[in-house]
């Protein structure tokens, strides 16, 4: 028995030391200009913070300590708790994965493989390109999850095809893994459907400071950054990972064929093409009436009643556990703000830079998206923009800066996760192919790093002005 | 007698795998290779998932099942395997998801032995334990952590004996049986006796005592061991020492002794806040360990 305590408490020594850490910080002193419940919300959030990091317990732990804590600090009701985990946006979440399962049980990857095969021409560097295209525009609209699901095994056999002993081809090999991972990264932020945190901001602007941005809006804002990054990821890559001289022309005409041999879009294809159109178009054009969640649920309907996908498929392939994350993510966040413990945070923050005469403006701006992407690199890019965002978005307040350019600000920066496994689940999966190794994310992911951010400098100072 | 070897990946395992596969067919016993993949963040799961779903659609194996071949392959060049008349090796089953928590495939031994491949995914200490738990293994035969706390957890957590291949070189070992009063020290004895009678190696039996008015005691320990040996048909010497345990024991085995030695039996509280002796032989020497349990 000893042994078996001794051994969970070996393997959890930083769970139950987030367990203490918010005890402890709900009954020491308040500092002044807190409340009680802002100090209770405060710890609530470092002990989250901890367990999502260290990882030592399944995820869904971290959404139920959530709303027990909320309860037992005397934060909010069991009933106010339970209604702030719900909301569209958690709909939109619920229904995104759903529908990205469905969409992944297709066999459209042997379609797009065709097409990137014979964009590539036969050059490494087009070949490149076209994943990052393809990943790119999918991604922003279905989320970089489904889109690296589709293509890593398109890549791979790519990959095989050219050469079966990896050694030879690493640089081709590393080119194509991270033409997949970053073109779903820079893509995410496209469109609200791109990612869940972007759900999770748009539900910060509406509930807690009434800002209503539609689904077209959030395109308006942050297609253009999109578009920018597609040329400076190929170009980054392609001076990175200088592909070995070798000539591809011949195995991507074999694999070509042997794809272009099991025939043309079927029924299935062009009904789930049709059906992810319509609810696009629905999302686009109809989403300050119908929401953003009502339209995917409409689309898994149809997924469902066409046959295209059955329920136990979508059980099995959907996380239920992250659509709780977000839900708890998004009640936090209520809770910061109703407490005062985001303003206070805020409050602090902006201190700090002031007296470092780094308080307002631009600058200010790029710290915040500077943080945004370092803990979205540490602690994936959701629970990021669910932490940071209902604080840097009380420093906007604060400093008067736009509440939505910062949000945005937030969103976008949280998808500069180029650096680590565990920012993104694209980068997880391209990841799990094993062709890759951790230290490979730096070689490129620093210089994407930088780029990204003078970009989102530019585009902040430039584009977003007008938009104002 | 149930053996897991445990397998840090393909080839840089094959010195491990020989030597684990030399010892199974010594014994004529069971074996389960496993390799344990690398962990996924609890919130990627479903992603890391749909993405192999897909690959399965393209064909393309899994990670982990390379290795898991190379393994394969690496025992059948051993011919620990059955094969039938055309060559092929005898499967009880392919691949399989979720037999007992892991990946497995399913081969049969020479002597009608079973021979198991298995993959898992998670931290490795934690998927031994649990593998060990599952499997009711004797053995588990495992390569040493850099880390001492690693190594801690593996041997006061691990529920069966360990044979930890530290430096493993394709040399002739002789076996240095660190012995002393206690039950888990004759139970080395026993499992190590076996052991070098099988390979057909000799033996030092080593006992270390504190100071000079303990070398008779340290003496009886070493004719009762002798006795084990000697039923084993173990060819040994015999040495009664002076002073610090792990150290003497750590300059005995040098780099071409497999140092066999029972568990600590200090109480699990202790064990969890201070290294053992065994914890320090594996951490501190550059030899083989076998520790029974």
């Amino acid at each position: 028995m000893i042994r078996i305590i001794l051994y969970w408490i070996d393997t959890h020594g930083w769970f139950i030391t987030a367990i203490l850490s918010c005890v402890v910080l709900a009954n020491v002193p308040t500092p002044e200009g807190l409340s009680e419940n802002g100090m209770d919300v405060i710890a609530i959030l470092v002990m989250s913070t901890i367990i999502l990091i260290t990882a030592q317990v399944p995820l869904p732990t971290v959404p139920l300590l959530i709303a027990v804590f909320q309860v037992l600090l005397d934060v909010n009701t069991p009933k106010g708790v339970s209604q702030s985990f719900m909301s569209d946006s958690v709909f939109f979440i619920m229904g995104s994965l759903m529908l990205a399962v469905a969409i992944v049980h297709q066999k459209l990857d042997r379609r797009i493989a065709y097409w990137i095969l014979h964009f590539a021409k036969g050059s490494i560097t087009r070949l490149s390109t076209g994943f990052i295209l393809v990943c790119a525009i999918m991604a922003s609209f279905i989320g970089g999850l489904t889109v690296a699901a589709i293509m890593l095994p398109v890549a791979i056999t790519i990959v095989i095809n050219i050469d079966e002993n990896q050694k030879n081809i690493r640089n081709i090999t590393l080119m194509l893994m991270f033409s997949i991972a970053y073109g779903c990264a820079i893509a995410s932020i496209g469109t609200p459907s791109g990612g869940a945190r972007n759900a999770v901001m748009i539900d910060y602007w509406s509930r807690l400071y009434d800002i209503k941005i539609s689904y077209f809006e959030w395109i308006k804002y942050a297609y253009p950054m999109v578009l920018i990054q597609i040329p400076v990821v190929a170009f980054l890559l392609r001076i990175t990972f200088k592909p070995e001289k070798i000539n591809i022309g011949n195995a991507l005409d074999k694999l070509r064929e042997s794809v272009k041999a099991e025939g043309k879009m079927n029924y299935a294809d062009w009904l789930t093409v049709s059906i992810f159109l319509f609810i696009l178009f629905l999302w686009v054009t109809s989403s300050d009436t119908l929401g953003l969640g009502i339209p995917a649920f409409i689309g898994v309907s149809a997924y469902l009643a066409f046959g295209l996908i059955s329920w136990e498929e979508i059980n099995r392939g959907v996380n239920w556990g992250v659509v709780l994350l977000y839900g708890s993510a998004i009640s936090l966040g209520i809770a910061m703000q109703n407490t005062g413990a985001a303003s206070w945070i805020a409050n602090a923050l902006l201190s700090g830079f002031t007296s470092l005469h780094l308080g307002g403006g631009l600058l200010l701006m790029v710290i915040m998206a500077v943080i945004t992407m370092l803990v979205a690199n540490i602690m994936s890019n959701g629970p990021a923009v669910a932490v940071l965002g209902p604080i840097f978005l009380e420093v906007a307040v604060l400093s008067d800066m736009s509440v939505i350019l910062v949000g945005f600000i937030i969103a976008m920066a949280s998808s500069f996760t180029y650096m680590t496994i565990i920012g993104s689940p694209a980068n997880t999966i391209v990841y799990g192919s094993n062709f890759i190794k951790p230290k490979d994310f730096f070689k490129a992911g620093w210089k994407m790093s930088i780029a990204s951010i003078i970009i989102l400098t530019l585009i902040s100072a430039t584009y977003w002005q007008f938009l104002q | 007698m149930k053996l897991l070897l445990c397998i840090a990946g393909g080839e840089t395992s094959r010195d491990t795998i020989v030597a684990g596969g030399k010892i199974a067919a010594a014994f004529n016993t069971d074996l389960s290779v496993l390799y344990v993949g690398e962990k996924h963040a609890t919130h990627m799961t479903s992603a890391v998932n749909l993405s192999r779903m897909k690959l399965s659609e393209w064909k393309i194996e899994l990670p982990g099942v390379k290795v898991l071949e190379y393994a394969e392959m690496v025992l059948h060049d051993l011919n620990l395997l059955e094969v039938d008349d055309t060559g092929e090796i005898v499967e009880v089953h392919s691949l399989k998801p979720d037999i007992n928590g892991a990946y497995e495939l399913h081969a049969m031994g020479k002597h009608g032995q079973n021979i198991r491949l298995r993959l898992r995914e998670g931290e490795i200490i934690d998927e031994v334990i649990k593998e060990v738990d599952v499997g009711g293994y004797d053995v588990t035969i495992i390569g040493a952590s850099k880390e001492r706390r690693l190594v801690q957890r593996l041997i006061q957590f691990v529920e069966c004996s360990l044979f930890i291949t530290k430096n493993i070189q394709d040399i002739d070992y002789r076996f240095l049986f660190a012995v002393d009063e206690t039950e888990m020290s004759r139970k080395a004895l026993l499992l190590g006796a076996r052991t070098a009678h099988f390979l057909k190696a000799e033996a030092t039996l080593l006992t270390v005592v504190s100071n000079d008015s303990d070398i008779k005691s340290g003496e009886e320990n070493l004719s009762k061991a002798e006795s084990i040996l000697q039923r084993a048909g173990v060819k040994y010497d015999k040495k009664v020492m002076v002073g610090d345990p792990t150290e003497i024991i750590i300059e005995e085995a040098g780099e071409d002794h497999i140092v066999v030695m029972g568990s600590s039996k200090s109480s699990q509280l202790s064990k969890f806040f201070k290294a053992t002796k065994a914890v320090k032989v594996v951490q501190d020497g550059n030899c083989p360990v076998l520790i029974a349990k």
